[in-house]
């Protein structure tokens, strides 16, 4: 069964000067949606290329089905790809495109054309089945990708930023299809991505990757509500950060103080005293309001800076008394507008609090 | 600072019409953005305003006067298309200061530009770098502090993020729409994205196949798209076919296949009328149980995609037809595969539309 495990995996390029992986762990279930999740160069495409066989590593070992890989050739492993670029034989039609895997197998023509029978009626595909790849969009052209892949009767799928060439609304059909497809077929898929909607909304687990380290591993909303650093928080979706200094306990809960004296309560326990630290809380999570209410607790005051409408909900970007500036998503129905005075609350159980970083925090926000 | 008018415009490549026929004012300091689905022409309508590409008919005006026949480097115009490169001989810091220095600006004023505007695309670091050294995206970015610095009076953008990694994207683009009103610059930006075009544009042109199909700003279209194509276009929203079944002072009933009933607000379609009802997802009211109340419908949940902010659900309806609901995400997390829930809509919340003509799928169409 297709577990694939990771020890110590190592790859330098470029005379050793460029390090693509760095000792990398990972542990993938049979069965398991997971996505490596980083910006462009973080190295996640090379981790692909070394489960596939396209890439040796320095160091390291693979393994699939618990047995070590490192020596079986690129076409033993019987792995499917799909990539960004889409790779499908021009002088094939759709069916000979999707029936190629299994005509090479010598798998007689009767059942080959049953095969990818199934195959188009599982992905909805309403193509002429003698369509030529260019006849066809780039959505369209990924899916009989996607199809060619299937036939190929493999049980681990890789797939290299399938989804990033497409139109946006093609490209959010096609998520859920791809989840779909794997979870009906039971197979294993690791996907590599630099969307981070994307990873959130089809995987199991995600990894976060940064030059050539894997951060944290995770369910989506583990690694959405808890990040356990500065980066994942920042990377998974948008984040505010204020630098402050962990002050006294209250209940063993430790209070924060921000730049101009203000005191904000939170529900983290015991994690520190009397240190710089930075607190995060995601824009969904504060509050905003005209008046004071006494429902709400750490209400700071500020002024709305500038909107960003986005449909049904807005960002406000606010500057709060203390000249820091964050942002707020709420529902459109309540529109203020650039100079309206408001109350921002930041509920104690949704904020974070994170060990100031050795290289500022400026720094660890960079997203390259 | 220009105005820009398209007068009937129509562009052809042999037997494909790719701008038909096209009208379009832009107005004097207007961020406008051109939004629409691959083919739709959105770059060759930049194309023609940029002067690289000539029209077969109508007639393209700057401020009044007819440009025709004005080459493009008489245009005053600073773009970003996607495959013009770079000067690959010169630095990130000699592309960006070019165009102030060509045109004979003061060297102090061009050293605080160009470090503005580098500093704002995050690139001031690597201001040393030959373009060949840096990534698609950073590319893409030099690419635009280039036509930002440029000091034209209109900018045209042709995706001008596109190249970019997801969360820098999002974080750039709320910065580009002060960046380009600093300039004091018009500028055209085409998308496919419709956050990109929502957050940014002062007002939106929604093409399809050649042709604009509503030109509104934001709040407006997002509010009141004129078409199920724009709708779902612009909108993340769900269409249930249907037929009016009754119309009175308040609004009107529409009876979806199967038999569930809508209450609406439309008093515009007549009874027997075949219609198509339009909810967003996010104004899909969902309850845990079926729960008996007036125009309810069971369902059962067939997908939940966590999105961070948001939870996505699709619930597959006692009629058969799916429906997708977007909650804020403390909401959602209660929810789980397979729940039977019940369904409802907010008369306030549905849009009705006539059944289009060619078919409903034909409309939905984005490809």
């Amino acid at each position: 069964m297709p577990d694939v495990k990771l020890v110590n995996i190592s790859k330098r390029y470029g005379k050793g000067k460029i390090i693509a992986a760095d000792k990398v762990n990972l542990e993938i279930k049979d069965g398991e949606y997971f996505t490596i999740l980083g910006p462009s160069g973080c190295g996640k495409s090379t981790i692909l290329k070394i489960i596939a066989g396209i890439v040796k590593p320095d160091e390291g070992e693979v393994y699939v089905g618990g047995k070590l890989i490192n020596e079986i050739p690129i076409e033993e492993r019987r792995i499917a790809m799909v990539f960004q670029n889409i790779l499908l034989f021009p002088h094939m039609n759709v069916e000979e495109n999707i029936g190629f895997a299994p005509r090479v197998k010598g798998i007689e023509r009767e059942r080959r054309v049953r095969i990818v029978e199934e195959i188009v009626a599982m992905l909805k595909l309403t193509l002429r089945s003698t369509a030529f790849p260019d006849e066809l969009s780039m959505g369209a052209q990924q899916k009989v990708s996607l199809a060619r892949a299937i036939a190929s009767e493999t049980n681990l799928f890789l797939f290299d930023e399938p989804l990033s060439a497409l139109d946006s609304r093609v490209r959010l059909e096609l998520r859920y299809e791809l989840r779909r497809l794997v979870k009906e077929l039971g197979v294993t898929a690791i996907h590599v991505t630099h969307d981070q909607e994307e990873a959130m909304s089809i995987s199991d687990r995600i990894a976060i990757m940064k030059r050539g380290r894997i951060i944290e591993v995770g369910s989506p909303v583990e690694l959405y509500l808890g990040p356990r650093t500065i980066f994942t928080a920042h990377f998974l979706g948008k984040m505010n950060f204020m630098e402050g200094t962990a002050k006294e306990l209250l209940n063993g809960e430790c209070i924060v103080e921000l730049p101009g004296g203000i005191k904000i309560k939170t529900r983290i326990k015991n994690r520190f005293t009397r240190e710089r630290v930075v607190l995060a809380i995601r824009p969904e999570f504060i509050k905003i309001s005209q008046t004071i209410n006494k429902k709400y607790s750490n209400i700071i005051e500020g002024e709305i800076v500038e909107k960003f409408y986005t449909g049904s909900y807005i960002y406000y970007k606010l500057k709060l008394e203390n000249g820091v500036e964050i942002f707020s998503l709420t529902e459109a129905e309540k529109a203020y507008k650039p100079g309206d005075k408001i109350y921002a609350s930041f509920p104690p159980e949704y904020i974070i609090l994170f060990k100031y970083p050795e290289e500022g925090l400026e720094k660890e926000l960079s997203l390259e | 600072m220009i105005d820009i008018k398209l007068v009937n415009v129509t562009k052809r490549f042999e037997a494909i019409t790719a701008v038909d026929n096209m009208s379009l004012e832009i107005r004097r300091g207007e961020l406008f953005t051109i939004l629409g689905p691959t083919g739709a022409g959105k770059t060759t309508t930049l194309k023609l305003i940029a002067g690289l590409l000539n029209p077969d008919e109508g007639e393209i005006y700057f401020d009044g006067k007819l440009v025709n026949d004005l080459p493009p480097e008489e245009r005053d115009v600073g773009f970003v298309f996607q495959g013009y490169a770079l000067f690959p001989h010169m630095t990130v810091w000699e592309n960006v200061t070019y165009g102030p220095l060509v045109r004979g600006m003061d060297p102090e004023e061009v050293e605080r530009i160009g470090k503005e505007i580098l500093s704002k695309v995050h690139l001031l670091e690597r201001a040393d770098s030959y373009p060949r050294e840096l990534s698609g995206g950073m590319q893409q970015r030099v690419a635009l502090a280039r036509a930002l610095a440029s000091g034209s009076k209109l900018l045209l953008l042709d995706e001008p993020l596109s190249a970019l990694d997801a969360r820098l994207r999002e974080e750039l683009r709320f910065e580009l729409r002060n960046i380009v009103k600093e300039t004091g610059a018009t500028a055209i930006q085409v998308t496919h994205d419709k956050y990109e075009a929502l957050q940014l544009s002062d007002r939106i042109a929604i093409l399809r196949k050649g042709k604009v199909m509503q030109v509104d700003t934001p709040v407006n279209l997002f509010t009141k798209p004129n078409s199920v194509f724009v709708a779902n276009f612009i909108c993340d929203m769900n269409f249930l076919e249907g037929i009016v079944k009754k119309v009175s002072e308040d609004g009107s009933i529409v009876e979806l296949r199967g038999g569930p009933l809508v209450k609406t607000l439309d008093k515009t379609h007549r009874v027997g009328e075949r219609v198509v009802v339009a909810v967003r997802f996010e104004n899909v009211k969902i309850k845990s149980g079926e729960t008996k109340r007036e125009y309810g419908i069971y369902g059962r949940i067939e997908r939940i995609s966590f999105l961070g902010p948001f939870i996505r659900i699709e619930v597959i309806l006692e009629n058969g037809e799916e429906i997708s609901v977007k909650l804020p995400a403390t909401l959602g997390y209660k929810f789980e595969l397979r729940d039977r829930v019940t369904i409802y809509f907010e008369p306030a919340e549905t849009i009705v539309y006539s059944y289009p003509r060619e078919g409903l799928a034909e409309e939905l169409i984005v490809e």
